[in-house]
């Protein structure tokens, strides 16, 4: 069981360690340039919001008790996009840093509500995922409204980067990202063994001596900080958040204590690679990230569903 | 209130009718069993115990706390539970799951899980420590779930019905840990519906509590002579006491008269 934990670790490093060199053969006039200035800070980027992505993925999954929670599910990341859309299109030429910044306040606005419901305990955790489906759909319906009164540029921006991507320059972004991430990882990582005990079911970890509301708003406080941090910089990335855990959790099985470390890694080679394997698929195109994920991640996820359903 | 469980005129809100309707009791240390049909509170009175249902009126006393706004790890000194039905523990191993009922001592996680390990070195149950506990038959998983019970070392066990669903064999051991558990100086609230099965608890005496819709309906001693026809009168059954091979057995006549 180590042997796979090692593996799957020693797999992520490998995958972000390549990812720079991955897309079309490079012209050696601009081959430093390309690579140190805007293919390796790209995957630091990557590997930072990925890693961040699958620790929270998991977190959400753990501490609602319910494999389908995910930031992006329990509205977090619907807030962000309306965030930052809101600012895109009403404030027209607003900087990258205002988007941002509008982002961030949509994702701890809705994360702050999420957060409020499950600390009051006496919500069910489907009841949780219900309400956070609800502020998805409010806040689709809230970015369509503000898409229908734009113009046809603010669309298109608003558009683009509702499809997410890592493209960046330099490392101001990742310097931007890293300690937000950092912030939020700590109370998530500080709850592990109260996520150990919620295993068992919150009213037993109630019973092992766990205060299952606190950690609750602990840990969805966090997630939602590295969260609102990712989707200022990159833009809402699909399917990192629900897949990578569940790839963790086929792959080398465990609780809480194994599968959300585990998750932050893979996630953290798992992101630079799809971005990867966007330009060897499409060289010029940038081709958004999160179609990747998706396009990688669930078949995979599928194909080890079906081996395990099969094992049984 | 100074007896170690005090519960005065409870009162607890169900959907269309309350599951604990005016509960008053007082329980010393030692084996409390708690009887009754389907419905009739048992498991309500172990959740209100635990402070996982509040009271719309009454108070829930343990050890003259009340465990609803008792500290989450002051509570796991005084009460270890069993539930009923315990959800799935995905993703733990046996060793996993006892290590985590020791949350309260705030230990490192290595020293836990060597204590798991002893625990369940204890219990015989040495060979399971690696196994996920979803992989373990139902009586396995439910021997690990004492373990862990053993392993937060708390000082009363509340136990919902840990038999069901399980092999009569197993059901009989269950019976015998709880018995070595309540003679070694331990604390144990036993719900169980299976009535003949009380004969078969190896102890010197306990105090038998039948709940009906929600109130106490009989208290008696497990001793009392006249306690399996009241028992089984209870539960709409005829319930008698039978000697074999010179031991007290409850046998099933039938329907109650």
């Amino acid at each position: 069981m180590t042997a796979r934990v090692v593996a799957l670790v020693g797999c992520s490093v490998v995958a972000a360690a390549v990812s720079p060199w991955l897309g079309p053969p490079l012209d050696p006039d601009t081959a430093d340039f390309v690579l140190g200035t805007l293919r390796v800070p790209r995957v630091v980027l990557g590997a930072l919001v990925g890693a961040t992505l699958g620790l929270t993925g998991a977190a959400f999954q753990a501490v609602l008790d319910n494999p389908l929670a995910t930031p992006s599910t329990v509205g977090t990341t619907a807030g962000a996009g309306l965030g930052a859309l809101a600012v895109i299109v009403l404030l027209p030429g607003a900087g990258p840093h205002a988007v941002a910044l509008g982002a961030f306040a949509g994702a701890l606005g809705t994360s702050a509500a999420v957060a409020g419901l499950a600390a009051t305990r006496r919500l069910r955790t489907e009841e949780l995922l219900l309400a956070g489906i609800a502020v998805t759909l409010a806040a689709g319906a809230a970015t369509t409204g503000l898409q229908v009164q734009a113009d046809a540029a603010a669309t298109l921006a608003a558009v683009r980067w509702a499809l997410g991507s890592l493209a960046t320059v330099g490392y101001d972004d990742a310097r931007a990202l890293a300690p937000l991430a950092v912030l939020g990882a700590i109370p998530v990582l500080a709850s592990l063994p109260a996520l150990h005990a919620m295993a068992a079911g919150p009213e037993r970890a109630a019973a092992f001596g766990v205060d299952v509301a606190r950690v609750r708003a602990q840990v969805i406080a966090g997630s939602a900080l590295g969260v609102a941090a990712c989707v200022a910089v990159a833009g809402p990335i699909g399917f990192v958040g629900l897949i990578v855990p569940h790839l963790v959790r086929l792959a080398i099985g465990g609780g809480p204590r194994r599968v959300l470390p585990a998750s932050a890694f893979l996630g953290a080679g798992f992101l630079p690679l799809c971005d990867g394997l966007a330009r060897v698929l499409l060289p010029g195109r940038d081709l958004p990230v999160g179609v990747l994920t998706a396009a990688l991640g669930a078949p995979t996820l599928v194909a080890l569903l079906w081996a395990r359903s099969r094992g049984r | 209130m100074t007896a170690p469980l005090a519960l005065d005129g409870v009162r607890v809100e169900g959907r269309d009718r309350p599951r604990l309707d005016g509960v008053t009791l007082r329980a010393e240390r030692g084996l409390v069993v708690l009887i009754g049909p389907n419905g009739s509170g048992k498991t309500t009175l172990l959740r209100a115990l635990l402070g996982l249902v509040r009271p719309t009126a009454g108070a829930v006393r343990v050890d003259a706390r009340d465990p609803a706004a008792m500290a989450a790890r002051d509570r796991a000194a005084c009460l270890a539970w069993l539930p009923q039905a315990p959800a799935p523990e995905d993703g733990l191993t046996a060793r996993d799951l006892v290590a985590t009922a020791r949350f309260r001592f705030r230990e490192r996680w290595r020293h836990a899980c060597d204590a798991a390990d002893a625990v369940l070195a204890g219990q015989g149950l040495g060979a399971l420590a690696g196994r996920a506990m979803t992989s373990l038959s139902g009586g396995e998983a439910q021997r690990v779930r004492l373990a862990a019970l053993h392993a937060q070392e708390a000082a009363w066990w509340l136990l919902d019905e840990p038999g069901t669903h399980l092999d009569p064999g197993v059901q009989l051991d269950l019976l015998d840990a709880v018995a070595a558990r309540v003679r070694a100086g331990g604390d144990v609230v036993l719900v169980t519906h299976h009535l003949p099965s009380l004969a078969h608890l190896d102890v010197d005496d306990a105090r038998v509590i039948g709940l009906d819709a929600g109130r106490v309906a009989l208290d008696a001693a497990l001793r009392d002579p006249d306690l399996p026809a009241r028992a089984g009168g209870l539960v709409g059954l005829d319930l008698r006491i039978a000697t074999l091979d010179g031991r007290t057995r409850w046998v099933v006549a039938g329907r109650a008269p």
